[in-house]
């Protein structure tokens, strides 16, 4: 088990089993799916680009946006599919950056001395969901409105600094003229410029760190060329696209009625609110006022704090099991009212 | 932390197995793939522009409820979808049951394959989605179109329509039959349904309320249906897209009637043609009066750099090559941020009645109100100088404003000149031989009966829309120099044979002092010029 020799019979050298900082890559990274931690990078510099040519043509303002983006879905030259991908692409890094954090939970790899990895990560998991709850409102289509005006007005239920967050979000106490320009100014330059930092950071301290050494020193952890994590690093970048492009090309994505177009029947396009966001949704339907926001938000500081709360019911509560459990608690909460919320909407 | 994690964490026997040559194949496998998925993003770019181009039919997404609407009327009357096909509406989703969709209280509603429909589309329907656009239509005077009959004594249009105010032996369901062919297909009347007592049921007998919903639901009750649950409209019964049609909800107008039918285009309401359907004739001449205008002539010209076709239609900002009619007097231009009107009047600051131009200060639900007194001033709420601001503001887009000015002066200016010399002379005749008992209003008897409307309602309003509109012709020779023949030739002769007639006849007194009015009108100053004498 712990022969030295790869799968073709031939040991590696040292300099090609360890990695450009000069660690050992364990036999263990030959799974291809611990080679998927580069698919949220690749998603990210997708959506850079996607983000930078559409940006060259989006009119920011209530009354252009909508318009600017029909002219991008329907005239610009492969404006539909730029979009298509933006779209796309920023579903599929929540999600990946989801299963990320999910098998970060299950290696215990938010644990010390990662905490801080840990903190940086979470931080760009909300960095991210916000760029797409943000991105949405920026087409101007119906229910545009209603979102940005429910994300104020949940900001401005948090204790002391909601009224602040709530401008710093909506330029207003409500949707305004100005409302597109500020929320656009965020999607475009905040978030990304945050998030590039945060991400900075998160790389940097991974390498610094080295690979969880709950798994470094397993039995069967034997090195894997640099070359071969390389190359199915690059396997995973071309499967990424292509999902992609099969994705943009089968969906674009239609857009809906403007904003202030009156409701129709049924049959017409109703909005859609992003997946990511439907536990959210269903979160603030069941509680009152603002109950919501607050527990909401000490929710997400318990989640963000986890290394640390993990750590406390580890060694003071003695609970060995407690991130198992509380993570399938988590996850299961978070499906059942995802799951309610579309369920609901049938 | 004890083996059961490494078990978990065990890697997959594929991926161990993959040798270095076959990893390269995977990755000469993968990115042919993604090549491939990039011919298919081509093969979709190039036909979505093959369709932009209108070389490939746009694909359209027909929402469910009306998917078997097209289906089954695609194959039995193709004529209703093709024209829907091509219209804006199926671009956007919208298809049939979405526009025809009726309540359970809709008197002209019936079951059909599992949805209650009506045939009738009404602004209140439109508005379902384009609430503003159809209050705004509402208050305009397009909206009153239908309200004619009182209209026409004083717009003495009875020379057109004899049938309505004749003698009683012309049945009236004969009238009204003409009248639903000859006014109706402009102005439009009342849609009329029956009820199983051969009875014409008309929103005035439903009596909707604010919703459309009958107040009188016996009445409603009382409306005939086929064996298949269809209503039965009176022959006479209105369906057209008159302008100004009463609808059984309540509401007024057809909104088909210049955005289209099913074939609903944005380009519909823009174009000239649109609007001289209606809008042309001897008495209101603007499509002629267009034509004949630098405006018209720079629209033929102009061709494709008209934008048609283009999302928006701002004068200023999508083109800026000509006007047509909706340019000035309905469409956004960049002087107003580009906002739509549906209502003209907000823009007309003199109406050419029959013989009276009156300037258009209106109160605030759109009527126009003649200020007699101090009094009346505080119930306008908007002014014809607010009205003419606003037009100048679109003729500003293309003309500096001497320009401007010049034309309104010399447009009010002939407003003034006809009026005076022509149009109020004839009406005060008129009044004193009335008051003589020498002529009856409205009997249509005589010649000088169809001079006047000839007069007022033609020749005059042709001119004054001539000068309005900058044609030379209509305001000329199609216009005063008619107005002028048939004032001195036919008009005044007319009236001293009617005097001469009265003094023969033993009404010396009245004939004599209707005979001094016409001496005292045709002494003032503007009738002393060239050509302007009564005839020997």
């Amino acid at each position: 088990m712990s022969s030295a020799s790869g799968p073709d019979g031939i040991a590696p050298s040292d300099s090609d089993a360890r990695g450009r900082g000069g660690e050992l890559l364990p036999r263990w990274l030959g799974a291809y799916w611990f080679s998927w931690g580069a698919i949220p990078l690749v998603l990210l510099a997708v959506q850079l680009v996607t983000g930078l040519v559409l940006a060259l043509h989006y009119q920011p303002g209530a009354d252009s946006a909508y318009e600017s983006v029909r002219t991008i879905a329907e005239r610009v030259p492969y404006g539909w599919y730029l979009r298509g991908l933006h779209r796309w692409a920023a579903s599929l890094l929540v999600l990946t950056i989801v299963l990320h954090l999910l098998r970060v939970l299950l290696s215990a790899a938010h644990r010390q001395p990662r905490h801080l990895t840990w903190l940086g990560g979470f931080l760009l998991l909300l960095c991210t969901v916000a760029a797409g709850f943000t991105g949405q409102a920026l087409t101007g289509e119906r229910g545009g409105t209603e979102a940005l005006t429910l994300a104020g007005a949940l900001l401005a239920d948090l204790p002391a600094v909601g009224g602040a967050l709530q401008q710093l979000l909506l330029a207003g106490h409500g949707v305004t003229a100005r409302t597109l320009d500020r929320v656009y100014a965020w999607h475009a330059v905040g978030l990304p410029v945050l998030g590039v930092a945060l991400l900075l950071g998160h790389l940097a301290l991974v390498r610094a760190h080295g690979l969880s050494d709950a798994l470094e020193g397993a039995p069967d952890a034997t090195p894997t060329p640099w070359r071969e994590h390389a190359q199915r690093l690059i396997v995973a970048t071309l499967w990424t696209l292509l999902l992609l492009n099969v994705l943009a090309a089968l969906d674009p994505g239609a857009l809906g009625p403007p904003s202030g177009a009156v409701a129709l029947s049924a049959s017409a396009h109703t909005p859609a609110t992003p997946w990511y966001l439907y536990p959210v949704v269903r979160w603030v339907r069941l509680l009152p006022g603002p109950a919501a926001a607050r527990s909401g938000i000490a929710l997400l500081l318990v989640a963000w704090l986890w290394p640390f709360i993990d750590r406390w019911m580890v060694q003071k509560l003695k609970l060995r099991a407690a991130n198992e459990w509380f993570g399938a608690l988590a996850v299961a909460s978070v499906l059942t009212l995802a799951l309610w919320e579309v369920l609901d909407g049938l | 932390m004890g083996s059961e994690r490494t078990e978990r964490r065990a890697p997959s026997r594929v991926s161990q197995a993959l040798s270095a040559k076959s990893r390269r194949t995977l990755i000469i496998a993968s990115s042919l793939a993604v090549v491939g998925s990039l011919l298919l993003i081509q093969f979709q770019e190039v036909s979505r522009s093959r369709q932009r181009a209108g070389l490939a039919p746009t694909e359209l997404s027909i929402p469910a409820r009306s998917q078997p609407c097209v289906e089954c009327h695609e194959a039995e009357r193709p004529g209703l979808v093709e024209p829907w096909r091509a219209s804006v509406h199926a671009a956007q989703g919208v298809a049939c049951v979405e526009c025809h969709e009726a309540g359970p209280d809709d008197p002209d509603g019936y079951e059909h394959h599992g949805e209650r429909i009506a045939t009738l589309v009404t602004p209140r329907d439109c508005g379902r989605c384009h609430a503003d656009q159809a209050a705004e239509f509402d208050r305009s005077r397009h909206a009153q179109a239908a309200e004619i009959r009182g209209h026409l004594k004083e717009t003495r249009v009875w020379a057109s329509t004899a049938f309505d105010t004749g003698p009683a032996d012309i049945p009236l369901a004969g009238r009204k039959q003409l009248r639903a062919a000859v006014c109706g297909p402009c102005h439009g009347v009342a849609v009329a349904v029956l009820s199983t007592s051969g009875e014409r049921i008309t929103a005035a007998e439903l009596e909707p309320d604010a919703d459309g919903r009958p107040t009188q639901r016996a009445v409603a009750a009382e409306i005939a249906r086929s064996s298949e649950g269809f209503v039965q409209f009176a022959p006479d019964g209105g369906r057209g897209g008159g302008i100004g049609r009463l609808n059984l909800d309540g509401s007024r107008g057809s909104c088909a009637a210049c955005h289209g039918r099913h074939d609903v285009a944005a380009f519909a309401a823009r174009r000239p043609e649109t609007c001289s359907g209606c809008h042309l004739g001897p008495d209101q001449p603007q499509k002629e009066v267009y034509e004949s205008s630098p405006h018209g002539a720079a629209w033929r010209l102009a061709g494709p750099r008209l934008a048609l076709d283009s999302p928006t239609w701002v004068l200023g900002r999508d083109y800026a090559a000509a006007p047509s009619c909706a340019t000035c007097h309905l469409s956004g231009h960049g002087r107003n941020g580009g906002a739509i009107t549906h209502d003209p009047g907000t823009r007309l600051s003199w109406v050419h009645g029959s013989g009276r131009s009156t300037r258009t200060d209106t109160t605030a639900d759109g009527r126009r109100l003649a200020v007699r007194e101090e009094s009346d001033r505080a119930l306008i709420v908007d002014t014809w100088q607010d009205k003419r601001v606003r037009m100048r503001q679109v003729c500003s887009n293309c003309h500096v404003a001497s320009t401007i000015d010049a034309h309104y002066q010399r447009y009010d200016q002939l407003v003034e000149h006809y009026e005076r010399r022509f149009g109020q002379p004839a009406l005060e005749i008129l009044e004193a031989l009335q008051s003589e008992g020498l002529w009856r209003s409205g009997a249509m008897d005589e010649p000088i009966d169809w001079t006047l409307a000839r007069l007022v309602h033609e020749d005059g309003r042709a001119a004054l829309m001539g000068a309005a509109m900058m044609s030379p012709d209509r305001a000329y020779t199609h216009g005063l120099s008619r107005v002028a023949e048939r004032f001195y030739g036919s008009f005044i002769p007319q009236a001293r044979a009617i005097t001469r007639q009265a003094a023969d006849t033993h009404r010396r007194a009245g004939a004599e002092t209707a005979d001094a009015l016409i001496d005292s009108v045709l002494a003032r100053p503007e009738h002393q010029g060239l050509g302007a004498r009564e005839p020997r």
